[in-house]
């Protein structure tokens, strides 16, 4: 595997493109299991970092946890047009409860 | 608490206190270690929250820029126009070194150059697109930042969770059972002399009787 340095993006053409002429790798997803490969297929090509649809992120979530362990690649879910899913704020709920052992942000929701 | 099983004798005896104070040292470590990895995550939990919700609101209205872009132009025109720029030089945009905190290894990312986004002729292209390109470059040190801490973030989650099952472990279940072995160990050994000093009265009585 190549030294990780490239930044990747995978969703829909109207995700990604706006960020292909900055230099971006851009993979083309439209279902969980599309962004699943293409997710993979980043992080082989030397991917250091993962932005993903939040859309299309709500299926990944096992195969996101798994990334998440280790040190690269880092996904980061974005909100595609229709605005934030407020999935990636659950995600980081998530995280609180796991290191803190209660839900401390729950309150804010 | 599980049977207790240990050799009476002096020398386990002082094993055990050995480990138990090795254990209590273990764990007021363990816990200084969970504490301040819990501060410094608790830092990037307030500061991703803060940069999350902006990079959001630039995503969106780069998007939407990009949207009306796509109104304004003939559709094939605009893939056509973004599908041949960037492809050029597709190689290290960032550059990723490794930092340790509190001995957990994170990576830090700094984007190595930005490129002019606009690859593309203007002629045939709305100002729209600009727009759009610009709000995404724009946005890119901050995602990048955002990707920095979102990961720091999950490795220090982890690292956080099997400190704590350790603290937990040596408080609820190694420091107990070592102090109810030394407990044992102290009553057995007690008991042991009670008896012996016993037997060496009545033996003293015999003796006393016969002469």
């Amino acid at each position: 595997m190549p030294e990780p340095t490239k930044i990747g993006v995978v969703g829909p053409k109207d995700i990604y493109l706006g960020f292909k002429s900055l230099g971006l790798l851009v993979m083309d997803a439209h279902t969980p299991r599309e962004a699943e490969a293409a997710i993979l297929e980043l992080a082989g090509q030397g991917a250091a970092i993962i932005f993903v649809a939040e859309g299309l992120a709500q299926g990944l979530l096992p195969l996101i946890e798994r990334f998440s362990r280790q040190p690269s690649p880092a996904i980061v879910m974005i909100p595609d047009h229709r605005g934030s899913l407020g999935l990636a704020r659950e995600r980081l709920r998530r995280l609180v409860e796991k290191a803190v052992g209660i839900d401390i942000l729950a309150e804010e929701r | 608490m599980a049977e207790v099983r240990v050799n009476v004798t002096r020398m386990e005896l002082l094993r055990q206190k050995k480990r138990l104070a090795m254990a209590q040292r273990g764990h007021r470590l363990l816990k200084q270690k969970r504490d301040e990895l819990m501060h410094r995550f608790m830092e990037l939990v307030e500061e991703s929250r803060g940069l999350r919700e902006r990079v959001e609101e630039a995503l969106a209205s780069g998007f939407r820029s990009f949207l009306l872009a796509r109104a304004e132009m003939a559709k094939e025109g605009l893939y056509e126009a973004l599908m041949t720029g960037g492809d050029s030089r597709e190689g290290s945009l960032l550059a990723v070194r490794m930092d340790s905190v509190m001995n957990v290894q994170v990576p830090r990312f700094a984007l190595q150059d930005s490129r002019e986004p606009y690859a593309y002729g203007f002629a045939t292209t709305s100002a729209e697109l600009d727009r759009a390109l610009a709000a995404f470059a724009g946005a890119l040190p901050e995602l990048i930042k955002l990707a920095e801490i979102e990961k720091a973030m999950e490795l220090l989650a982890e690292e956080i969770e099997t400190t704590r099952r350790r603290v937990n472990a040596l408080e609820q279940i190694l420091i107990p059972q070592l102090e109810q072995n030394i407990r044992f160990i102290y009553m057995a050994l007690d008991e042991m002399e009670r008896s012996s000093r016993a037997q060496l009265l009545r033996i003293k009585d015999i003796i006393r009787g016969v002469a």
